[in-house]
Formats: structure tokens, C-alpha cells, sequence
């Protein structure tokens, strides 16, 4: 079976098929899974580290979007999906892991990260060529890191879209996405240490 | 952080909060010119910058780079929907 690979970059067509599906139209509802199931399937994986989990999630998410395709108003769709996802099944494989970031300052995530040590620059280089280093530490972020990642590093959405999909405003969303970032690198500094 | 600078009018911990926007292109041009100054005058600054923006790249490229999942799971997947749906 060929596998589409491609970007849903065509809103206009995602919107048509949600009309289509809205309607009970099967046919439509399959091309939407094609189109998006490879990228989902990708996210879920990155999340979760475990096949079967990011088979759930996807299952879960395409059911919603099956039941929930009325509910579309317009705007991005792939935002929507997320959005539907996320509520749907992500939050299912997720475990939030540490302090949620909000509670420590920007410096203290820095420094967490390696800000201001002159070493850790390398380590860091060092750690994001080691796939699994990456995924291992990605997995270990809270859910809205991940959220934030997700949306705007890896699906590369707009921070409007983005954070339409996440009910949060535009300001919120970028302050989240630094502080994911810097999360990210702590967590692959410890990775580092630990193979040191 | 220990021994922090201020170089170009601006301390490392201003430019820490401003790396986003730097990498992101969304900050202004002259405040980018400012950050940039002292970037280049902050060994510190600069190397985590520079991680900064390869760990950002890196996630990009975990997804959009990695392995392809396989057919099956497609397949899988319409299965379980079907069953799901019609019960």
C-alpha cells in the first residue's frame, strides 16, 4: 500500500473533507486519515516511545475527529486536530513528570540547562545527534512541554494556531514554548552526564 | 548565573529571555542588533545560544527525518475504526 507522506499543507481540502465527513461521508473520512495518519502516528511515537501507545492515541484521535467533525468552525484544521487529539487520547500515554515549568523562574530553567556553563554547550551538541537521547528526553517532559514542542518546533503551526488549538493566548504560547525548550535541553544534559 | 555580563546594554539573563524570539526571526531588528552584539562578545551566551538552536532543529528533525511508520499500522488503524464505528 503507498503511504502519503506529505505535508497536509492544503487547509482548503482538510476543510472540505471535515464537511464531508461531518455528513457521515466514509470515503472522506478515509482520505483525511490518509493524510494526516503518518505525521500523527510520528508525534505519538516521539511522545510516548512505545508503538502500541501511539496506535491507541491515533485510534482515539480519528474516532473524535469521526464523532466531532460538526463541531469544526473554520480556521486550521490540523490546529483542530490536535486540538481534538490532544483531549481525545494524547493526554492518555502522557505522564507529567517534574515540577511544571511555570513555577521556575527563566533562569532557573536556564541554568538547568546548562546556561552559563561553559561546558555543557558540547554535551548538548553531543546529545541531539543521539536519536533516542532525544526521544528519551522529550518523553520526559510534562504534557504541555510536549504540547508546545510539538506544535510549533515539530508541526510548525503558527503561535496564533498553535495556541488556538491549546485555548491559550498567543503571549502564553511562545513564553511556553521557550520554556519547553529549555526543558528539553536540561533533560538532555542529564542524559549527557549520565552516559559521561 | 555566575558572572553575568553586560555587554551592548543588555545582561546575559536579558539575552537568555529573548533567545526565542532571536532564533524564531520575530524579534525587532534593532533589539536583535543589540542581542547579536552581545552574543558576540559573550563566549557564554554564545555557546548556549548555539545549543539552544541545534536542540530546537533537532526535535524538527526527530519527526520530519525519522523512520517511516509501517503499512501495517495503517492498515491497523482503519481496521480498528471500522470496528469502532459499526460496532
Amino acid at each position: 500500500m503507498a503511504i502519503s507522506h506529505s505535508p497536509p499543507d492544503d487547509n482548503a481540502e482538510d476543510v472540505a473533507l471535515l464537511g464531508r465527513i461531518a455528513a457521515g461521508d466514509r470515503k472522506a473520512f478515509s482520505a483525511f486519515i490518509e493524510r494526516h495518519w503518518a505525521r500523527m502516528y510520528k508525534c505519538a511515537f516521539t511522545t510516548s516511545g512505545n508503538g502500541a501507545a501511539a496506535e491507541d492515541a491515533l485510534q482515539e484521535a480519528f474516532l473524535a475527529v469521526w464523532r466531532h467533525a460538526a463541531d469544526f468552525r473554520g480556521g486550521s484544521a490540523r490546529a483542530w486536530l490536535f486540538a481534538i487529539a490532544r483531549s481525545a487520547a494524547c493526554h492518555e500515554i502522557r505522564r507529567h513528570v517534574g515540577e511544571p515549568s511555570s513555577l521556575l523562574s527563566l533562569e532557573d530553567l536556564g541554568s538547568a540547562a546548562g546556561w552559563g556553563d561553559a561546558s555543557s554547550g558540547e554535551r548538548l551538541l553531543r546529545g541531539i545527534e543521539d536519536r533516542e537521547r532525544v526521544q528519551k528526553a522529550l518523553a520526559a517532559l510534562s504534557a504541555e512541554d510536549q504540547d508546545a514542542l510539538l506544535l510549533l518546533d515539530v508541526e510548525e503551526l503558527q503561535a496564533e494556531e498553535a495556541a488556538c488549538a491549546l485555548g491559550i493566548g498567543v503571549g502564553a504560547m511562545k513564553s511556553r514554548l521557550h520554556r519547553a525548550r529549555l526543558r528539553l535541553m536540561a533533560e538532555l544534559s542529564k542524559e549527557a552526564d549520565d552516559g559521561r | 548565573m555566575d558572572g553575568e555580563r553586560e555587554i551592548a546594554g543588555r545582561t546575559c539573563s536579558d539575552v537568555l529571555a529573548k533567545l526565542d524570539a532571536l532564533l524564531d526571526g520575530t524579534l525587532d531588528a534593532a533589539e536583535r542588533e543589540i542581542v547579536l552584539a552581545h552574543v558576540q562578545g559573550c563566549d557564554r551566551c554564545a555557546k548556549f545560544g548555539s545549543a539552544y538552536a541545534a536542540v530546537t532543529k533537532g526535535i524538527r528533525a526527530l519527526t520530519a527525518e525519522g523512520p517511516l511508520p509501517e503499512s501495517d499500522v495503517l492498515e491497523r488503524l482503519r481496521a480498528r475504526l471500522n470496528r469502532a464505528i459499526d460496532g
